[in-house]
């Protein structure tokens, strides 16, 4: 009797530990902001996936790719997406505008990637060279271009602005003196196409920048603390890897980006990283982000009309889980 | 050859190539018509009319044999403007009125240099031929608001208003009703007197072509060839009355034994 | 017995509109539904009343670069459709090249006419008449064939020359064709201009609409598209009065 009872008791033993054991990972999201190349926020979750970070942290990521048209917000706040990637200005933009509920959850640009490209033939050195010439934005005027002008007394009515398209290749043809470029992108492209170039950025003239963010709703913070923590902590460590290992990085892009070229993901890449550090995620982890830095863009954005409505920079930012996942600025594995 | 024929055909051929050889449609017409003479041509439908008038008209060249229009190629008789042509179907330009269909051949070709520079004159033809057609009042009529047998009376004053020296009607009033088809007999017989015309008239009717033909010539067989003909002149028939019903059957039954005759 | 084109005429579908519009608007605030994910019908009339001048302004410079792309691509195409549909060997020499200008999207190559032709009216020009360019080419080669054969056999008959049968025959009767090609081209003219917009212009709904999703303004977005959408009602009604004026000779333009 007693051993038929312990029998059953090793059973039932037996089976809660199967269905614990057997109990599949979390399924998430990340949708991507463009196509799969070597932007840094794309970087980590490629190689968190293929490392096993992921795994580790107990979720399965599925990932994605927009088409850049902005869809990847769209589908967040539509609940297919958990996890994309927005750039710092964006974020501002979309709640002012549209009280859109996303959150950044972690900073890989600690510095923006716009800069404003012109050939190195064509004399433009500095902001007040842009006098009388013709500039090309993406969409709308950046605001970092504003600020630029602003602060070398330049006259916005002597330039002529003009949007166009994504092709750099409008700047060679002389279609355009000045065009507006992501610095890991198109320098790069023209450089290869045989044409030196010069570059002004905001940062130059020690005006606030800040770039690509990973971003959830407001709901996912809310409710959704322990996934969102668990992505984050592996993605972080991805971007350690990442930093302290490009050319295995680059192995890992290369298998999403296989229409890439390698040596451009690798420009790409590098880029980013470069902008990727700063005082406080040397201090405080990499990732975090800096409300002080964060409202200084929000002023500069006020300030030259890219939003109208203020927004309150808690509201669109939280290091909630950055705290969770560092300890004195190192990250707690797993 | 008879140089003063209007319309003169010698040893005519048509064969056309298809997929399986050749199709012999005509074979040897001899055919001359002379001037001011009515001739109507008769067959059943598909033996071939249609592509001897297009000969003559000079669009088709026969396979064999000669075809001369006063003449001369019938390509010069067209470039003169010495052909008119009125089709079964209605072949009239829908979006001109009456007076606009009857005054287009007098802007084209030829007549443009003849007429470009007098313009009444011009006006005064059209008017005219409109008047001889029996249209007066309907000269800002477009063709879909008129009858069948108006239209064909339009296209015959387009056909005429240049004054060709021939005119071809192609199975003409074979859509319309009675008393539209007498209405254009008479008026066929009265233009042939007072314009001297010759006139080639295709029709599958063989009491049309008795009351109208000078002659009647009968085209059968498979390949189709002129299997008689019948000079009505001889006949009695003062202002096409026949003398007497049984002289009427009489031909009537001799044209429609010949074109059986090798079908 | 009614008469046709009686207001009644537009009773039903103007209520079958209403109702799915009132769906849309119920369903969107029972549902809660965020108006960046979706717009009212209310806040799309109401941002087309309040940024009427903006929207209106825009529309003209969409409407100016679709009108004169359509005029040049219509031109050119009835153009070499009159040397196509006469000699043959033209017709085989340009079929293969519009084609492949047909089937190429024009969101691929719409960035390279900016390159070629800079800002400016131009580029956006060229591409709508690459978009309406082939409709009216097939259209104009198959209307100039089209002619009633016993009309061609009484004109020939009077040895009128080829180009005289060409304007008094085959381009009114093909007119039917062309006006079949222009209807298709039409609604074509305004998505190339917006598509052209896209890519080398901060002037035009094209370019209000790309911002209004980069920003997921949606009754913007809606109110753009609602702009786009009357233009183009109203210039196929221009059409088919045209059409009505030239071929009311024809069964096509007459109501039984």
């Amino acid at each position: 009797m007693k051993i038929h009872l312990l029998f059953v008791i090793i059973i039932v033993l037996f089976a809660a530990v199967s269905c614990v054991g057997g109990k599949s990972p979390e399924s998430l999201t990340f949708m991507a902001g463009y196509k799969p190349q070597a932007n840094f926020p794309f970087v980590a979750v490629y190689v968190a996936k293929e490392l096993g970070y992921f795994r580790d942290q107990d979720i399965e990521v599925e990932i994605l790719h927009s088409g850049g048209g902005g869809e990847n917000i769209s589908l967040l706040l539509a609940g297919k997406v958990d996890f994309t990637t927005a750039d710092v200005n964006s974020i501002f933009k979309l709640r002012s505008h549209q009280e859109v509920p996303i959150v950044a959850l972690a900073l890989f640009g600690q510095r923006g990637q716009q800069a404003f490209m012109s050939l190195t033939n064509s004399g433009i050195v500095t902001p007040s060279d842009w006098e009388g010439k013709r500039f090309g934005y993406k969409i709308s005027v950046p605001p970092d271009y504003l600020a630029i002008l602003e602060s070398n007394n330049v006259q916005r009515g002597d330039i002529d602005e003009v949007q166009v398209g994504f092709d750099p290749r409008i700047l060679i043809e002389g279609k355009v003196d000045v065009l507006a470029v992501f610095k890991s992108n198109e320098p790069n492209i023209v450089n290869n196409m045989g044409f030196n170039v010069n570059l002004i950025e905001a940062a130059d003239y020690d005006l606030a920048t800040l770039g690509l963010t990973y971003v959830s709703t407001e709901s996912t913070v809310k409710n959704n603390f322990d996934n969102a923590e668990r992505f984050l902590k592996a993605t972080l460590k991805a971007s350690q890897f990442a930093i302290d290992n490009p050319e295995e990085a680059l192995d890992i892009v290369m298998k999403y980006a296989d229409k890439e070229d390698r040596d451009h993901m690798r420009f790409m890449l590098l880029t980013e990283i470069r902008d990727a550090s700063s005082a406080i995620t040397e201090e405080k982890g990499f990732g975090w982000m800096d409300p002080d830095q964060w409202q200084l863009v929000h002023d500069g954005l006020i300030r030259f009309g890219a939003i109208e409505s203020r927004v309150a920079v808690s509201e669109v930012m939280t290091n909630q889980f950055l705290e969770s996942i560092y300890n004195r600025g190192i990250l707690e594995w797993p | 050859m008879k140089t003063d024929c209007s319309i003169y055909m010698e040893d005519i051929s048509l064969s056309y190539s298809t997929t399986s050889g050749f199709l012999h449609v005509i074979d040897r017409v001899d055919l001359s018509i002379q001037n001011k003479e009515l001739v109507c041509l008769v067959g059943r439908s598909g033996c071939g009319k249609t592509s001897l008038l297009t000969m003559l008209s000079g669009l088709l060249e026969p396979t064999r044999g000669i075809v001369k229009i006063m003449g001369n190629h019938p390509s010069c008789a067209r470039n003169e403007m010495k052909i008119g042509y009125v089709t079964q179907e209605d072949s009239l330009l829908p979006w001109r009125t009456v007076r606009q269909n009857v005054e287009l051949p007098l802007t084209v070709g030829m007549s443009k240099r003849v007429y470009a520079g007098n313009i009444s004159l011009k006006d005064c033809l059209v008017e005219e031929m409109i008047s001889s057609v029996r249209l007066e009042g309907f000269e800002e009529y477009y063709p879909y608001q008129l009858s069948g047998g108006m239209k064909q009376r339009l296209a015959l004053a387009r056909s005429l208003v240049y004054k060709p020296e021939i005119l071809f009607l192609d199975e003409s009033f074979a859509n319309l009703d009675e008393v539209s088809r007498r209405t254009m007999q008479s008026l066929i017989l009265d233009l042939r007197d007072r314009l001297g015309i010759t006139i080639l008239m295709v029709t599958h009717d063989i009491s049309e072509a008795m009351t109208l033909a000078d002659r009647v010539v009968i085209f059968s067989g498979m390949p189709s060839s002129v299997v008689g003909e019948l000079d009505l002149t001889k006949v009695d028939m003062d202002s096409r009355k026949i003398r007497n019903l049984q002289e009427e059957d009489e031909i009537f039954d001799q044209i429609l034994s010949l074109m059986e005759s090798r079908s | 017995m009614k008469v046709v084109g009686s207001y009644k005429v537009f009773i039903p579908p103007l209520i079958l509109i209403g109702l799915l519009l009132l769906g849309w608007e119920s369903a969107v605030r029972i549902w809660e539904i965020p108006s960046y994910i979706m717009p009212t019908p209310s806040g799309v009339v109401a941002i087309c009343i309040s940024e009427s001048a903006l929207l209106f302004s825009q529309n003209l410079y969409t409407l100016t670069e679709a009108l004169l792309g359509l005029i040049l691509g219509s031109s050119v195409a009835f153009g070499v459709g009159v040397i196509a549909s006469r000699y043959m060997f033209v017709e085989r020499a340009v079929m293969p090249v519009a084609i492949l200008v047909k089937v190429t999207p024009i969101l691929a190559i719409a960035p390279l006419f900016a390159i070629w032709f800079g800002f400016g009216l131009l580029p956006k020009v060229f591409i709508v008449s690459v978009v309406t360019f082939f409709p009216v080419l097939i259209n104009t080669i198959l209307g100039l064939r089209s002619v009633d054969a016993p009309s061609m056999l009484v004109f020939r008959t009077m040895g009128v020359s080829e180009f005289e049968i060409l304007i008094h025959l085959r381009i009114p009767y093909s007119l039917p064709y062309l006006f079949s090609a222009l209807k298709i081209s039409l609604p074509l003219s305004i998505i190339g201009a917006v598509v052209g917009e896209w890519f080398s212009s901060d002037k035009g709904l094209g370019s209000l609409i790309m911002v209004a999703h980069g920003n997921l303004d949606t009754h913007m977005l809606f109110g753009a598209i609602f702009y786009l959408a009357f233009t183009g009602i109203l210039l196929m009604a221009g059409l088919s009065l045209l059409e009505k004026k030239f071929m009311f000779w024809h069964s096509s333009t007459k109501t039984y």
